[in-house]
């Protein structure tokens, strides 16, 4: 993943205390996600770094009409609901554009103006990159807070398929361990993500 | 049982996931999780729904598994030391000539060397490069290692010396071919009542001598008590180190090193400790060798301080029914939580 330290700080200090770690964990989920749906929109490695820098600068200075709305909700929930809808605008716009003129071949332009419903379509490739990115994150949270061994049993049961059964033998644990290893992790994994969408903060 | 309600309700399997249980309620879930499917189901329930569990395995299959490459410990070590003349030791510390490495702690790495102008082995324990020290720090260390080398006692690894090399401080220590309680217990599992009895006296009569000295040492686990191989002895290491190296790390990154498995409640919680709070870590010691596990465990460290401050281990006697009744009235005692209903002295703990 593109590094961009420069505009992490500069974004951090105009941020106010309250929303700070909202928006350290907001970075560390969207940038992967902006930057492989820009990929995935065919963009080059360069502009794919510019288009995310662009689209969290642009959320950024969203951040700062957040106070006025009482209705907006929590400020998790509204910042991803900005962030998604800004990031689907300029990625698509970018992707058409240069593909536009950067080849000069009018088909992947034609292509893109004849999809059905572009914005939809765009929208679920970003929640895929959403998902992906939250999940990662989530996971190496998690896996810091665990022991090795509980993170091992998760990821050969939850995430390889293996039976508890075979997992315990491999990991010379008890079948009831791996049942509690795996589940203790997955309700990690979700009250990262609950957190990290708008439900209440501090530690779950 | 009827086969499709759980035996353990919504809420209780909950606090299971969430390790709010206390010790007994804890291993009775896990035990009754090993044959009971309706119960694993439902805990699955508890902990996400379906769609999450699938999403779990959709998007997190490219993640790298939890292997990463591990440095090689060796070449680390050759690193940190100065050559030595001779092809057959890995390096050289000052005048002592390393060689091989025993083990490896939380704050730093123990190395077996070969002090040749008196020609016996030496220990060396190395403090790993966060405890880099400055000036004054670096004086407390070398203050603090010529208190506990002033301590003379059978039950005490002696220390023959403190200094440093680059920068990074290292005790030289009598050399005990031994095993630690720590590696005893994984080797053999719980010790019997006998021999629990002896360790446990030997290291309070160790502890004694230190506390008569005014040295608490705030670091007493089955890891800093060597078993000596041809007699039956046990000897205490690491005196006063944990608070130097602490001090020394906070300085560095904030955080505290090391396992809290075996501190007081008084320890976990930052507040001023004295030598009852060695008695607790004996005590908690002793249930280990007991029981072949430490008596307050989870899956981090905050998990294991509350734990330590608010739960009650589960009885010794649940998990290892030949140890003696009396033996384990005199664990229990020394487990106390508040300081004052502990024994008075590791002096009376060697008594009784």
């Amino acid at each position: 993943m593109p590094d961009i330290p420069q505009t992490r700080q500069s974004l951090l200090l105009e941020l106010g205390r309250k929303s700070e770690s909202a928006w350290v964990e907001f970075l560390q989920v969207y940038e992967g996600a902006i930057f492989r749906m820009c990929r995935s929109k065919g963009l080059q490695d360069a502009d794919a770094q510019d288009v995310t820098q662009e689209v969290l600068a642009a959320v950024h200075a969203r951040v700062a009409t957040w106070d006025s709305d009482p209705d907006q909700g929590s400020f998790r929930g509204w910042l991803m609901r900005v962030a998604r809808n800004i990031s689907i605008d300029s990625v698509t716009n970018r992707a058409r554009r240069s593909a536009g003129h950067g080849s000069g071949d009018s088909r992947v332009e034609q292509m893109l103006n004849e999809a059905p419903d572009p914005w939809q379509e765009d929208g679920s490739i970003f929640d895929l990159e959403y998902s992906r990115s939250m999940f990662a994150w989530a996971g190496e949270a998690v896996r810091g807070e665990v022991r090795s061994t509980t993170w091992k049993a998760f990821q050969l049961t939850s995430v390889q398929g293996l039976s508890a059964e075979d997992a315990a033998a491999q990991l010379g644990l008890t079948v009831g361990s791996v049942y509690t290893a795996k589940c203790r992790v997955v309700a990690r994994i979700r009250a990262k993500i609950i957190q990290l969408e708008g439900g209440p903060s501090g530690p779950a | 049982m009827a086969p499709s309600t759980p035996c353990f309700d919504h809420e209780l399997l909950h606090s299971y996931l969430t390790e709010e249980l206390d010790e007994s309620h804890e291993d009775r879930v896990q035990e009754h999780l090993e044959n009971c499917s309706v119960c694993r189901k439902a805990l699955e329930e508890v902990a996400g729904s379906s769609e999450l569990w699938s999403e779990v395995r959709a998007h997190m299959a490219d993640i790298p598994s939890a292997e990463e490459s591990a440095p090689d410990e060796m070449l680390e070590l050759v690193a940190l030391l100065d050559r030595s003349d001779d092809p057959h030791k890995l390096g050289r510390i000052g005048s002592y000539e390393i060689c091989g490495l025993i083990g490896r702690g939380t704050t730093g790495l123990v190395l077996k060397a070969l002090e040749s102008r008196l020609n016996r082995f030496v220990a060396i324990k190395l403090m790993s490069p966060a405890y880099q020290v400055n000036g004054s720090a670096r004086r407390r260390f070398e203050r603090e290692g010529r208190a506990v080398a002033a301590v003379s006692h059978e039950h005490v690894v002696p220390i023959h010396a403190v200094d440093d090399h680059r920068g990074l401080p290292y005790i030289v220590m009598k050399y005990i071919p031994g095993l630690s309680l720590a590696q005893r217990i994984e080797r053999d599992g719980p010790l019997d009542s006998y021999e629990v009895a002896r360790v446990g006296l030997q290291v309070a009569q160790g502890l004694a001598a230190a506390h008569g000295q005014g040295i608490v040492h705030r670091d007493v686990k089955p890891a800093n008590v060597i078993l000596e191989d041809t007699v039956e002895r046990a000897m205490v290491t690491d005196f006063g180190l944990a608070r130097v190296a602490d001090e020394a790390s906070m300085t560095h990154s904030g955080t505290i090193s090391g396992t809290p498995h075996y501190m007081s409640p008084e320890q976990a919680r930052g507040d001023l400790v004295d030598s009852r709070s060695d008695l607790f870590s004996l005590g908690s010691l002793l249930y280990a060798a007991c029981t072949g596990r430490p008596p307050f465990r989870a899956e981090n460290v905050f998990g294991v301080i509350h734990r330590v401050c608010k739960t009650e281990a589960r009885s010794i006697r649940d998990i290892n029914p030949a140890i003696d009744p009396i033996l384990v009235a005199l664990i229990e005692k020394l487990m106390a939580k508040p300081p004052q209903e502990r024994f008075s002295s590791a002096e009376t703990v060697g008594e009784a």
